[in-house]
């Protein structure tokens, strides 16, 4: 698979002294290999590079001039091989985040994926009960929505039902962790879920209801969304109003 | 050798307190938000340690780092105590000095835990017990190492008459383990600036090393390279980083981004091996109060020997029948919020009301992980001199251990008292005073 993904800033404002962290590198592991990785970003400028406490790859910068945006693109081939059978962070996996704690709605969820009885695959079921049970509306939510609070509105994006999933797991004491990547067909980043499951990371993506597979590449991963946040920046802004910013990604994956 | 109580150091009690005042020592307190800064008394009876005490104290707390420090190393890198089930996982990653920033780092040297204050009370029963691990940023070596430094000028004879290990070699041992732990490049120590409580031993620690006092914004990152701008414009590598900013504020790109006193990537440039930061974000996981019950068993574990120093008896509300003896012994129980630090969280049972104890209770059955119990450990009186003669008053000890490659413990320590008669909770930023801690060479 090809990918290209372009992640665009847009400040209101010319900015300065702008120190940023980009996590937008697809990484290598069992799962998957990456080839032809190539990087560009505008305005240009020296870039280095580090893995944050969870292996995944960081792209960092420093723009000392005045600027009104930033912009990256990635652009590389994936080949899926399997999953991950890396568990090195799995135990602290377990453990609900501020995000991800559990409330009424997402007890009840978990109530009534226990109740629905057979079925050895517990994360396939909370992922089918939260498909079926949330609706998907851009704009619902917000990137501080937590778990709980997107179940009692029911609905929200990717974000939302992968925290729901992970508040369910988590629950049940299942080591599960929060996905950030890109998907084929899906012009946006998404998210989905991974549990720990015979030695062996399983993919779940409960915004379509599917296994995270061969359409999926994985960026990176962690306990939820703040652990993978694409963007983190600080800058100062010459004038004295608040600096209002826009995110814009675009991916394009294809066979 | 003479009495203490009649040594001519005693007359000099109020020329200290005036020189002292002179130089600057003080701490900074917060009240409803806004910043006071007071001087610390100083009482000029001092906490005597024979030597052969001390050889046995010294072993015990070099025990005692070396598991802890072993114990961080293990926590953010393979993790085997929790596997071989000696601490329980959620005691880890459920706490919240637990940072998963910090997974799989490589500190320079392998050493978290740099500078540790390790708080220890001596019983009636003359048995010491620890009180306390602080491996964060502890704070208070520069009050003996200044007092001592003026009570040779105020009272030279007094040193003639006893055989005191000297404690001004503190400055010698810190940048002894600052170029240990360095990866080349100058060393710096970072203050978040005066308004801290500690500025005072920020800017005299940096005085005494001949390491560059810096605030965050001295300091930039480049291609993960720490640098420090200086005066003249230009740039210098930095090697180490004595930073006296909580891990919070450290880096607000990798902890919370409001922070405006940290450096920007300051943690990533670590995390890649090119600075060494003392002491290493993270460490929270080791000085837990709820964590502390589990030190005597890292000692086993990882050093196979038996504890030398021993705990003040401590029940976790977390096991079953810890929480049945905690609740039959409420009343002579001390109860502390595992997450406050300071002196703060910390009650004492028999001083609660009724409802207060009805609603601590409640909280402690709802959030039995929280909390740790702890006997009231009756220690000794020291005397402080008053107006109205000599008076007993409770004091604990901050021992100091300096760790590069190897755990020294410095000959001295800070003897902090509280002023108030009934009280038993001796931390400066509860009022009280401190005294120079002298420790016998014979």
């Amino acid at each position: 698979m090809h990918f290209n993904y372009s992640m665009k800033l847009d400040f209101d404002q010319p900015v300065q002294e702008h120190h940023f962290t980009l996590k937008c590198l697809p990484a290598d592991s069992s799962r998957q290999q990456i080839c032809g990785l190539r990087i560009a970003v505008d305005p240009q400028v020296r870039l280095w590079q580090g893995l944050d406490g969870f292996g995944n790859r960081k792209m960092m910068g420093y723009l000392k001039e005045s600027h009104d945006h930033l912009q990256v693109d990635v652009l590389g081939s994936a080949w899926i091989r399997g999953e991950d059978d890396d568990l090195s962070d799995a135990l602290l996996m377990k453990y609900p985040t501020r995000l991800t704690q559990a409330g009424p709605a997402v007890r009840e969820i978990c109530r009534a994926v226990l109740e629905s009885g057979a079925g050895e695959d517990f994360p396939r079921r909370v992922m089918e009960e939260v498909y079926k049970r949330m609706t998907y509306i851009p704009g619902s939510t917000g990137i501080f929505t937590t778990a709980e609070e997107a179940a009692q509105a029911g609905s929200g994006v990717c974000q939302d039902y992968a925290h729901i999933m992970l508040a369910v797991l988590r629950l049940r004491s299942i080591p599960c962790r929060y996905v950030c990547g890109m998907l084929e067909g899906e012009g946006q980043s998404h998210a989905w879920v991974e549990a720990l499951s015979g030695g062996r990371w399983a993919g779940y993506d409960p915004t379509n209801c599917v296994e995270a597979g061969q359409r999926h590449i994985v960026i990176s991963h962690g306990r939820d969304a703040g652990d993978c946040q694409i963007n983190q920046g600080i800058f100062y802004a010459a004038g004295g109003s608040p600096v209002r910013q826009q995110q814009q990604i675009h991916v394009l994956v294809e066979q | 050798m003479i009495d203490i109580h009649e040594m001519d150091l005693l007359s000099s009690k109020d020329l200290m307190n005036d020189q002292l005042a002179r130089y600057g020592v003080r701490f900074g307190i917060y009240k409803n938000n806004v910043f006071h800064e007071q001087l610390f008394p100083y009482d000029p009876i001092p906490r005597v340690i024979g030597k052969e005490e001390f050889d046995f104290l010294e072993k015990g707390l070099q025990q005692r780092v070396t598991a802890l420090n072993t114990f961080i190393l293990d926590i953010y890198g393979k993790k085997q105590i929790i596997k071989d089930g000696v601490v329980p996982e959620e005691f880890v990653f459920a706490g919240s000095g637990y940072l998963a920033q910090c997974e799989g780092m490589t500190p320079p040297g392998g050493v978290c835990s740099h500078i540790s204050g390790i708080d220890l009370v001596l019983g009636k029963d003359g048995c010491w017990y620890i009180l306390e691990d602080n491996l964060r940023i502890p704070s208070g070596a520069s009050y003996p190492m200044i007092a001592r430094k003026l009570e040779r000028r105020c009272s030279p004879s007094t040193f003639r008459q006893f055989q005191i290990e000297d404690n001004r070699d503190y400055a010698d041992l810190l940048r002894g383990v600052m170029d240990y732990v360095s990866t080349g490049g100058v060393p710096v120590i970072l203050t978040p600036g005066r308004y801290n409580a500690a500025y005072f031993e920020h800017s005299y620690l940096a005085e005494q090393t001949g390491a560059q006092l810096v605030s965050g914004q001295d300091l930039f990152v480049e291609d993960n390279c720490l640098y420090c701008r200086n005066f003249d414009g230009k740039k210098e590598r930095v090697g180490v980083v004595y930073r006296r900013i909580s891990d919070d504020y450290l880096d607000p790109l990798n902890f919370l981004p409001e922070s405006l006193i940290g450096v920007p990537h300051i943690f990533d440039v670590f995390r890649a091996g090119n600075v060494a930061l003392m002491n290493t974000p993270g460490n929270g996981v080791a000085d837990d109060k709820g964590i502390y019950y589990f030190v005597p068993k890292m000692i086993r574990y990882y050093l196979h020997e038996e504890p030398i120093l021993s705990n003040a008896p401590i029940f976790l509300p977390f096991y079953e029948e810890d929480m049945k003896y905690v609740l039959d012994h409420f009343d002579e129980l001390v109860l502390k919020d595992v997450a406050e630090a300071g002196g703060y969280g910390v009650r004492f049972a028999s001083s609660m009301t009724r409802q207060e104890k009805e609603d601590f209770i409640a909280a402690l059955k709802k959030e039995p992980r929280r909390f740790i119990a702890q006997k009231v450990v009756d220690f000794q009186d020291i005397d402080i001199c008053t107006d109205e003669g000599f008076v007993p008053r409770k004091a604990d000890l901050r021992a100091f251990v300096l760790y590069g490659k190897e755990a020294v413990v410095w000959k001295s320590g800070l003897t902090r008292f509280t002023t108030d008669p009934d009280s038993y909770i001796v931390n400066s930023s509860q009022g009280g005073g401190f005294k120079d801690t002298w420790v016998l060479s014979q």
